[in-house]
């Protein structure tokens, strides 16, 4: 799977568990200001990259920094890496 | 009564009555607390979660002196089962009680309970925080409460609205729905927002009804892909339906 696939997966996989439009989605986007996300769609968001993906993000201290969704889709990329 | 009359009647008359009630609960209820586990010795958990339906109960009560207030006949709820309501003003927590369950374990936010009294009570009563980063700790904390006879109850839109209208649920209840097999049974409340919308403090004048719909069963979805998010837009869908045509009928 190419970087852009797995970038595509995590934007349509979040879009649909959150009510998001695909075109909202962009890597400068702020979870909190800009999707309207909060501490509370923090689990569900662990659950849905979890099943989406196969990897273990619980507990991992590098999720509980991220702020956009191009911080999201680099640790993403980062453990499907460390995955291979 | 003139309309300013009016308003300070609801407002001193509600607030002085739940400040005087809680009062009398923090003094009486380490009281009854022992007694009850000590003496008739009942289960712990199960003891606090009635004691504070009883307390949102008597709250709701002591609200409709002074509130227009009616809630349906009750039906039976399958038991154990997953409430959700919707959310639209502070006194809600409060409401629910009016439904037939009186054993009731609230998922919560972290910051109720840092609520001095009420977060330590929170505690002992088994109450679920949603907002730890960990599901399986939150399906294992709903199974233990259900297996002891508790009620789940959420808001799934995890927050008051902002505006009155249903915003988006979360997922939580729905995935505990998955796992567990527990039937989702949606609550609508109307007219809360409009008696005290978020951000403000005075309470006004409003018809408060309460409607409990028919159980959504997870069996009908475990197949579907993305199960949990069928199921929410199931629950979703009938609530919208239900509180427009509840809003229609004031």
């Amino acid at each position: 799977m190419t970087d852009e696939e797995i970038i595509k997966r995590i934007n349509s996989a979040l879009a649909e568990e959150f009510e998001l439009e695909l075109d909202e989605m962009v890597p400068e986007a702020v979870f909190k200001d800009d999707l309207d996300l909060d501490s509370l769609d923090a689990v569900d968001m662990v659950i849905v990259l979890e099943q989406e993906f196969g990897i273990k993000i619980k507990k991992d201290e590098a999720f509980k920094a991220i702020r956009t969704l191009g911080d999201l889709h680099t640790f993403i990329l980062s453990k499907k890496s460390e995955a291979a | 009564m003139p309309s300013f009359l009016k308003l300070i009647w609801i407002n001193a008359g509600i607030y002085f009555s739940i400040i005087i009630w809680t009062l009398t609960g923090v003094i009486i209820s380490p009281l009854c607390y022992l007694f009850f586990t000590r003496i008739l010795k009942w289960e712990k958990p199960a003891t606090l979660r009635k004691m504070i339906w009883y307390y949102g109960w008597t709250c709701s009560k002591l609200m409709s002196v002074f509130m227009d207030i009616k809630w349906p006949v009750q039906q039976q709820l399958p038991s154990p089962c997953i409430i959700v309501a919707n959310h639209g003003s502070f006194f809600d927590p409060y409401l629910v009680s009016f439904q037939p369950q009186n054993n009731i374990c609230m998922a919560v936010r972290n910051w109720p309970f840092k609520i001095p009294f009420y977060g330590f009570y929170m505690k002992l009563a088994g109450y679920i925080n949603v907002e730890t980063d960990n599901l399986d700790v939150i399906i294992e904390q709903a199974a233990t409460a259900a297996n002891d006879g508790a009620t789940l109850m959420f808001f799934p839109e995890g927050t008051r609205s902002k505006d009155g209208q249903l915003s988006r649920f979360h997922s939580g209840p729905f995935h505990i729905a998955m796992q567990t097999g527990l039937p989702v049974v949606p609550l609508c409340i109307t007219g809360t927002y409009n008696m005290l919308p978020r951000g403000h403090m005075v309470i006004r004048p409003a018809k408060i009804r309460g409607e409990i719909l028919d159980p959504i069963y997870p069996e009908q979805f475990k197949n579907m892909h993305n199960a949990h998010i069928e199921l929410r837009r199931a629950v979703k869908k009938t609530m919208v339906a239900s509180i427009r045509e509840m809003n229609q009928k004031m």
